[in-house]
């Protein structure tokens, strides 16, 4: 997870990209929203993001962009399959390390998009389908998510990544009592040892904390902010 | 002046009376109610019965009957009669439509008539009486009355009361009817050759000797045979006259059966979904309470998938012929139509039949009608829309939806986290998702579960490799921080994180993550069942 903050790029503002522009704007990102079409562009301007007009069939267009230099993510939003294979392709080909984001439109595209170089790919009617799904079943839980953690409350899921030096690191999960102190719940942490896998916290309670591990919690802003302040090394507060 | 009085009186008691009312409301669900359990019930036995009767009518032309059979047949022709008294019965209401004459009258100070009152009664049960369906349960009866033993063979049109019990001939005499024109049509042309010929070879060939051609009748019987491409050959033309007459007969015959049966395929193949339709409403219409999708797009597939993976009802409306027939060949229930239209959402049983709706057609401005006017239908409906944009998302819940996806917005969602937390957000998708074995479930308290009375400390959730993600409540809960309360729906509240000492009272809902083994094992301990409806 790299945080240093080169810009993204958006590729076709359509429903979906006006969607995850908005929700890009409020986190510390440059965002640019990248189309051929002069009318996507205009109401883009309209709605106040950075825009360019390229033809993303042209790879030395692309280029131009700096993939991979300014722009470390890319999201293909194109309403059409093909369009989005076909840029990812294209930028994975220019630019190995970036990050890429696809939607895809029906199951048969998924495999595709990843062959051709995306890190995820979200089929977006499957994924609503899923949410009617659990609205179904399980309407309780998808109320409370709804209304908490995607909602307005200021209840949010965090990461946090334990510094060197930092005064957790050798101590146990079920030590640290951050349902007391904190007043957050522990989800699980990515442990460094397992090469980035997420073990949640029910499982793990003698793990002992390393530097470069990740906690997940989930809590009001606040709360994870006195957290994340607890966990710096001491000589630096 | 006496007899008006009691017979009023009678009405009025009528009127009043609960188990009348309750005997001519089960009678009327019995017997026309497609919706009644108990019907198919009935049908099957009067099928049973009409069959019977006739078979027995067909062994007992050259066979004696056997005293059994008599009986029998007198049974067959009580229940009959009973059926036919009683459908007449149902027919209006007779001390209702007079009751209401005596207020209307009263009402305008006009002198009240029992004449008028009955003659609007009797209008009414005419019209029935008068009606094909009636006619053919009355001929069913009479030949069995002594006298008019002559009339025998109409027993046979006991036969065709097998349309009053059997829903899809029922559907098939509709299609056919629905062409009435054009059968007409062919009826007129019909009557009109067959006269032309019949009269013409009788004027050539009635007088001559030898022929076969007697009378007119048989002129007649010759041209319906010759035209029907029948032909049996009994009776010919000898004359050459006669013979271009029987040319031209046989072309237009050719005509006439091609194109009857040309109205009849045709109707079939418009009527056919329609059909389809019944049969899957009549499916659904027994059992419990069922789901329906709007639309098989991506997302009604995906909805539906996971609907007959975990076997619950449901069917599909769609607009599009080739998305039902997918539907159909996954072996879902699904209607051609409009969702949209009122009349198809009544005759599949919004009201009564169907707890879920989901509004998942690519256009939202259908999907907000749809929303609309099941809302207006049903109050008490779930009713899930798809939505296209921020907007629409709005629009819906002002038209009525209680919940709302939409696509782009949840694309927006995952994006912003996989930009900013990808561990994090992978982590909560995957629970709530359901995969991997981490589950977060809703847990509802009952009164007598052991837990009860407990606090959360005295659980002791970590031990049990539970992780209490929070409780929904009605009680105000005022001590300490008030920071971790959050409003749901009308008097809940999710209370996030509740402290050690927070007491679980009868009613209260527990929002759990946990290995699916682990939660099992908690349920089986707390005696309480998976909450899953909603909050009550």
């Amino acid at each position: 997870m790299e945080s240093s903050a080169p810009g993204i790029a958006l590729f076709g503002y359509y429903r979906s990209a006006v969607e995850v522009a908005s929700y890009l704007r409020s986190g510390d990102y440059r965002v640019v929203i990248i189309d051929d079409k002069p009318e996507n562009l205009r109401k883009a301007q309209d709605a106040g993001y950075e825009t360019a007009e390229l033809d993303f069939r042209d790879d030395a267009e692309l280029a131009k962009l700096g993939l991979g230099d300014t722009i470390n993510t890319i999201f293909c939003l194109f309403p059409d399959d093909a369009e989005n294979v076909f840029l990812t392709l294209s930028a994975r080909a220019l630019a190995p390390g970036i990050r890429i984001f696809s939607i895809a439109h029906g199951q048969s595209a998924v495999p595709n998009l990843h062959a051709a170089g995306a890190n995820k790919v979200i089929e977006t009617e499957e994924i609503s389908g899923l949410r009617i799904w659990d609205i179904i079943t399980r309407p309780i839980v998808t109320s409370i998510l709804d209304h908490t953690l995607f909602g307005q409350a200021n209840l949010n899921v965090t990461e946090l990544r334990i510094p060197p030096g930092s005064p957790f690191i050798g101590k146990q999960l079920a030590e640290l009592k951050l349902e007391n102190s904190y007043n957050l719940i522990l989800v699980g942490m990515v442990d460094q040892e397992l090469e980035e896998h997420f073990v949640y916290s029910i499982a793990v309670q003698k793990t002992r904390l390393q530097a470069g591990d990740i906690l997940v919690v989930i809590g009001t802003g606040d709360a994870s902010a006195g957290l994340r302040r607890d966990l710096q090394p001491e000589w630096e507060t | 002046m006496l007899f008006r009085k009691l017979f009023l009186r009678l009405c009025l008691a009528l009127e009043a009376s609960q188990g009348y009312g309750d005997a001519k409301a089960f009678t009327r669900n019995l017997l026309d109610n497609p919706r009644y359990p108990y019907k198919r019930y009935f049908d099957l036995a009067m099928i049973l019965l009409v069959l019977l009767s006739v078979a027995l009518l067909v062994y007992s032309v050259d066979n004696k009957e056997a005293p059994w059979m008599l009986w029998l047949e007198d049974f067959a022709v009580t229940v009959f009669v009973i059926e036919y008294i009683a459908r007449l019965w149902i027919v209006g209401d007779m001390h209702h439509t007079i009751i209401e004459h005596m207020r209307q009258t009263e009402f305008l100070h006009l002198p009240f008539r029992l004449r008028t009152a009955m003659l609007e009664v009797l209008r009414v049960k005419w019209a029935y009486v008068i009606s094909p369906l009636a006619i053919i349960d009355l001929l069913a009866i009479l030949p069995s009355y002594r006298p008019m033993r002559l009339l025998r063979v109409f027993l046979l049109f006991r036969l065709f009361k097998l349309f009053r019990y059997s829903r899809s001939v029922h559907g098939m005499t509709g299609v056919l009817s629905e062409r009435r024109f054009e059968f007409y049509t062919l009826a007129f042309f019909m009557i009109f050759v067959v006269i032309a010929a019949a009269s013409s070879i009788y004027v050539f060939e009635g007088a001559m000797p030898g022929s076969t051609i007697n009378s007119f009748f048989d002129a007649l019987y010759w041209a319906m045979v010759t035209l029907s491409t029948v032909g049996y050959g009994d009776i010919t033309p000898h004359t050459p006259e006669g013979r271009v007459v029987t040319l031209a007969l046989i072309v237009s015959g050719i005509g006439v059966l091609a194109f009857s049966t040309s109205i009849v395929v045709a109707a079939f193949q418009d009527k056919l979904s329609e059909l389809r339709e019944h049969r899957v409403i009549s499916e659904l219409e027994r059992g419990p309470l069922f789901t329906v999708i709007c639309g098989f797009g991506e997302v009604g597939q995906v909805v539906a998938s996971k609907l007959a993976e975990s076997r619950q009802r449901f069917m599909i409306i769609d607009l599009q012929e080739d998305r039902v027939r997918l539907a159909t060949k996954r072996g879902y229930l699904a209607v051609r139509g409009d969702a949209a239209d009122n009349e198809l959402l009544e005759t599949i049983g919004l009201r009564e039949r169907v707890h879920t709706l989901v509004c998942a057609t690519s256009n939202d401005v259908k999907n907000v009608f749809i929303t609309v006017s099941s809302r207006r239908m049903h109050e008490g409906l779930r009713i899930i829309a798809c939505a296209g944009t921020r907007e629409m998302a709005r629009k819906l819940i002002l038209a009525g939806a209680n919940h709302v996806t939409s696509p782009s917005q949840i694309v927006g969602q995952i994006a912003a986290e996989f930009i900013g937390r990808p561990v994090a957000f992978e982590a909560i998708n995957n629970i709530l998702r359901g995969e991997r074995d981490v589950l977060l479930e809703a847990l509802r308290v009952d009164s007598d579960t052991p837990v009860c009375g407990q606090t959360v400390a005295e659980i002791d959730f970590p031990r049990r490799k539970l992780l209490l993600f929070g409780i929904i409540t009605t009680r105000e809960w005022s001590v300490g921080d008030v920071t971790n309360l959050y409003p749901l729906e009308d008097e809940f509240c999710f209370f996030f994180k509740p402290p050690p000492e927070f007491h679980i009272e009868p009613g209260d809902v527990l929002i759990i993550f946990g290995y699916e083994l682990s939660l099992v094992h908690f349920r089986r301990e707390l005696g309480a069942g998976l909450f899953r409806t909603g909050l009550r």
